[in-house]
């Protein structure tokens, strides 16, 4: 086998919610209808879509475990049946900390994330990768005791994954309570010893911050990834604090797969080296109206831009 | 008879390019223009509880997220009226949907109805600023997910019944007070599937709730849907339309994924309206023949293809008010 620093991981939410572990008849879905439907609902053939562009892992969103427990039984069941289809692992799982500004709510939080963290650690995972707060739009700004409360949550929830073997990792949205005017200050108010950085390129571009500057200087937090380009960086304030920003209202596209936007992730491949990275690498597409050409367009980016500059 | 079709065509949460794209406001535009170039004037919309991860998005299905889009369902109006389409009819609301969105929410099953209630009358209160008649109601979860829920308890279950009717007598008494119609509806996965339901009505107040029969779940259940309509339809406030050919072999209703099947060749349960193997040219006729003359909530339940199913929609009620015109001629 190919000795590699890096692999890579898929973040499944390009496709939506996959409601069927396996369709068993095809004529159900095409005869009458005359379209693709079949190709896209059962999680059998979107795995070995992944697996067979040569991607080892997945990872999840935590509003998929009901789904996934529904079709499969137990997150166990899911694993052993994506590990058959050629992915090796399920690394990570996407939640959120909605209300971590009011400490009143971490009870509720705690007890939504140990969820999330059980069914983690029930497929073997290896990273909680948390929004640390809720949306800007009836949230942000945030004040000191706002902030140090959302610190203390991702603090919390840092121990109960330690607990389970898993790390926690903060994932920044460019339209999140936690936004561009707290976010190193954000990060420095957790515990390096529990809370890691999982750096969505971006993500952090859109909100206005320099990625190749942020990982330099924070390598040693930014343990985690999720690649994706944009064509948008450095997005207006009322771009990003306005009521679901992440959606935009005219069909605007945010996010691109590796090489569709202008993001300098050679420059960025280049420090992954420098500072000798190695475990898995998120890629996450969400948005995409495509999701196969996105996958194998990503695919490619990697073998001829990325690979060769670290693998 | 009000033909008012169901937003309950998108399933939001489906896979498939695109399918990420139905949180977006744009999406559901577009889906309201089809809507009207298809000539209809009254639309459903299926509501689930406001929760964090749907209220930010642009899709109009909970209150909050109209609310934070349009300012109000008062200003989500304006912006249907401005489409063409003239009205809210019917808003639907879920035991299943609020169950669903417990894992979010964190609420405890022990106040589950408390929260049910408050999540209903949201509604119907949105509704009546929406210019909407009927506030159509699913009042258990599936019965797979309240077998795991209470470990196969069967008392508990039956008392999770009966809270389930006092909600709902609850609901339709405050429905009333503000001009809303409540009725309940009985998918085939629920406690009151099939024939089951005529129990459940025993324990409702007739004068506050009422039935809205739907063909495909009372079939799936394997109840004499003809039966049904024709002993409902002279008391019913409104009816449900949708279609099926799917028969439940393996036992779906049982399980925590009735509406996905996940064994067996058949898994496919909701067809677009026309494509299945409902007789809607007999319930037409029915519903005539009792005179009446609510809203038929059209519902090609997770259509594959949307803009299609859209337009397959208004061929099926074309085609059944000619038929109907044709045989009594």
């Amino acid at each position: 086998m190919e000795s590699r620093n890096i692999n890579y991981t898929y973040m499944t939410n390009l496709w939506g919610v996959i409601n069927y572990k396996q369709l068993n008849n095809f004529d159900e879905w095409y005869m009458g209808d005359f379209g693709n439907a079949y190709y896209y609902q059962d999680w059998d053939k979107i795995l070995r879509y992944f697996a067979g562009a040569g991607f080892k892992g997945i990872e999840i969103m935590v509003f998929s475990v009901p789904s996934i427990r529904n079709a499969f039984g137990s997150m166990k069941n899911f694993k052993e049946f994506a590990n058959e289809r050629g992915i090796e692992r399920i690394t990570g799982m996407f939640s959120h900390h909605v209300g971590s500004q009011d400490k009143r709510n971490h009870e509720a939080i705690f007890a939504y994330e140990q969820q999330a963290i059980d069914a983690l650690a029930e497929c073997d995972g290896i990273n909680l990768i948390v929004q640390p707060a809720g949306q800007y739009y009836g949230t942000g700004p945030l004040d000191e005791e706002g902030l140090k409360n959302v610190a203390e949550c991702m603090n919390t929830v840092g121990r109960m994954c330690a607990e389970k073997g898993l790390a926690v990792s903060i994932h920044n949205e460019f339209w999140c309570a936690v936004n561009k005017y707290d976010h190193e200050k954000f990060l420095e108010m957790t515990d390096p010893n529990y809370v890691y950085y999982c750096l969505d390129t971006a993500q952090v571009a859109i909100m206005g911050k320099d990625i190749l500057n942020f990982y330099d200087t924070y390598h040693d937090r930014v343990k985690y990834f999720h690649i994706k380009d944009t064509t948008y960086v450095n997005a207006p304030d009322e771009k990003r604090f306005g009521a679901g920003a992440e959606f935009d209202e005219k069909g605007g596209r945010w996010f691109w797969e590796p090489g569709g936007g202008v993001l300098d992730f050679p420059g960025l491949w280049k420090l992954l080296k420098k500072h000798n990275h190695k475990g898995w690498v998120g890629i996450e597409s969400d948005g995409t109206p495509e999701p196969l050409a996105t996958i194998l367009l990503t695919k490619n980016y990697i073998d001829t831009v990325l690979d060769p500059i670290y693998k | 008879m009000k033909p008012v079709a169901s937003y309950g065509i998108v399933n939001a949460d489906t896979s498939g390019p695109g399918a990420f794209l139905r949180a977006a406001k744009w999406y559901w535009d577009e889906l309201t223009d089809m809507f009207a170039a298809a000539g209809f004037k009254s639309v459903m919309i299926p509501m689930v509880p406001n929760t964090e991860n749907v209220s930010r998005n642009g899709a109009p299905i909970c209150t909050a997220s109209i609310r934070t889009r349009f300012g109000s369902p008062k200003g989500y109006l304006e912006y249907l009226n401005d489409k063409g389409i003239e009205n809210v009819e019917v808003i639907g609301v879920s035991a299943q949907a609020m169950y669903n969105s417990l894992f979010e929410t964190g609420l405890s099953m022990d106040r589950f109805y408390e929260g049910f209630y408050d999540y209903a009358m949201d509604c119907a209160k949105a509704l009546t600023e929406l210019g909407g008649s009927t506030l159509l109601l699913s009042p258990t979860p599936g019965i797979g997910f309240l077998e795991l829920e209470f470990k196969g308890d069967q008392e508990r279950i039956s008392k999770f019944c009966c809270e389930a009717a006092e909600c709902m007598n609850k609901i339709g008494a405050s429905c009333k007070e503000i001009g809303i119609k409540a009725v309940i509806r009985n998918e085939f996965w629920t406690l009151m599937r099939g024939d089951a339901v005529q129990d459940f009505l025993k324990l409702l107040d007739a004068e506050a709730v009422t039935y809205a029969p739907d063909p495909a779940h009372l079939s799936i259940a394997g109840a004499d849907y003809l039966g049904i309509f024709k002993e409902y339809a002279g008391q019913a406030e409104a009816v449900c339309f949708t279609d099926t050919c799917f028969t439940d072999e393996q036992g779906a209703y049982r399980t925590i994924s009735p509406e996905f099947p996940q064994d067996g060749k058949a898994q496919r349960v909701y067809w677009d309206l026309g494509f299945g193997s409902m007789d809607f040219d007999a319930i037409y006729r029915i519903l005539k023949e009792a005179g009446f003359d609510g809203p038929v909530v059209l519902d090609s339940h997770y259509s594959l293809d949307i803009p299609k199913g859209i337009l397959r929609m208004r061929t099926f009620w074309n085609r059944l008010e000619k038929n109907y015109a044709k045989e009594v001629r």
